[in-house]
C-alpha cells in the first residue's frame, strides 16, 4: 500500500453461479483478490467479509440470484473491483464443481 | 444446518494416520463405509471423484482445513465426517499450511443448495477461533462429537 491507500471502488454484482458461492468460487475470488495490491471485501447486508479468506466467504453462504457488494480499498481498489467483478459475473457462472 | 444433520458420528476419527492427499481422502471415505453411510461397491468410484475435484483446485480452505468433497449418484442424502491429523497432510492449501481439520462431503446429484449450507456451517464455525483450536486438539471422537454439538447449540457465539 501507498499514498494512494485510501482509493476505493465499488461494484454491485449479482450472484448467477447455478450452486452460489461454493468452495470453488471461494477459491478463485481469494486468490484473484490476493493478487492486487488492495484489500477486497464483500459485502452482503450486515456481513462485510475479507475476499482474500476462503472460510470467510463460504461463511456468507452466499445463494444463487443473491446480490453482493464488492470494496476495494488500495492503490489498486480500481483494478481489483473490475477483476473481483468480472470473475464473478462471468468466470463463476461457467463453474458447475 | 447443523453438523447433526450431515456428519455421521460413527465416522469420526481423531487420528488420521495418512499423510498425503489421496491416503487422507481414502481413510476418510473408509470410515463412512465403515459406518455403513457409503455403498461398499461405490468405494472406490467416490475416493476417485473426490481426488479429481481436488484435481480442479484444492479444497484447503485455509486455518488447517480442508474441505474434501464430491457429488456422488449413490447417496440420497448429503454425508460427512470428520476427522484430525495431529502431524498435518499437505493438502496444497491456498495459504500453504498443512492441514490438521478434515470434513469430508458426500453429496447427492441434485441437492446443491444442502452442500452450499453445509459448507456455511462449517466456515461459520471456524470463523471461531476456539472452535477451530480445540477441534485441532481433540484426542479422541468423542471430544470432537462434544465440540460439533456445542457448535451446534451456538456455545461458540458464531
Amino acid at each position: 500500500m501507498n499514498e494512494k491507500a485510501d482509493i476505493k471502488a465499488t461494484r454491485t454484482v449479482t450472484i448467477r453461479s447455478r450452486q452460489g458461492l461454493h468452495a470453488r468460487p471461494a477459491s478463485l475470488i481469494a486468490r484473484l483478490s490476493r493478487s492486487f495490491d488492495a484489500k477486497v471485501y464483500l459485502v452482503r447486508d450486515h456481513d462485510r467479509v475479507d475476499a482474500t479468506d476462503v472460510i470467510h466467504v463460504l461463511a456468507l453462504g452466499v445463494m444463487p440470484d443473491q446480490v453482493l457488494r464488492l470494496e476495494a480499498i488500495g492503490a489498486q481498489a480500481e483494478e481489483a473491483a473490475d477483476a473481483v467483478a468480472r470473475l464473478i459475473t462471468e468466470e463463476l457462472p461457467k463453474i458447475e464443481d | 444446518m447443523k453438523f447433526a444433520d450431515f456428519i455421521a458420528r460413527e465416522s469420526i476419527s481423531a487420528s488420521l494416520r495418512a499423510i498425503d492427499k489421496e491416503g487422507a481422502i481414502r481413510e476418510m471415505v473408509q470410515a463412512l463405509l465403515d459406518a455403513g453411510r457409503i455403498d461398499a461397491a461405490q468405494y472406490e468410484s467416490i475416493v476417485k471423484a473426490i481426488l479429481k475435484r481436488e484435481e480442479l483446485g484444492s479444497t484447503g480452505i485455509g486455518r488447517g482445513v480442508a474441505v474434501p468433497h464430491t457429488k456422488h449418484a449413490s447417496v440420497d442424502q448429503l454425508v460427512g465426517t470428520v476427522a484430525i491429523s495431529s502431524d498435518g497432510v499437505d493438502f496444497a492449501s491456498l495459504d500453504g499450511e498443512m492441514v490438521h481439520v478434515f470434513f469430508l462431503l458426500v453429496s447427492p446429484m441434485d441437492r446443491p443448495g444442502d452442500h452450499l449450507r453445509a459448507l456455511e456451517n462449517i466456515s461459520r464455525q471456524l470463523r471461531n477461533d476456539t472452535f477451530c483450536r480445540f477441534l485441532k486438539k481433540a484426542k479422541n471422537p468423542a471430544e470432537i462429537q462434544q465440540l460439533l454439538d456445542e457448535a451446534d447449540n451456538n456455545q461458540f457465539g458464531s
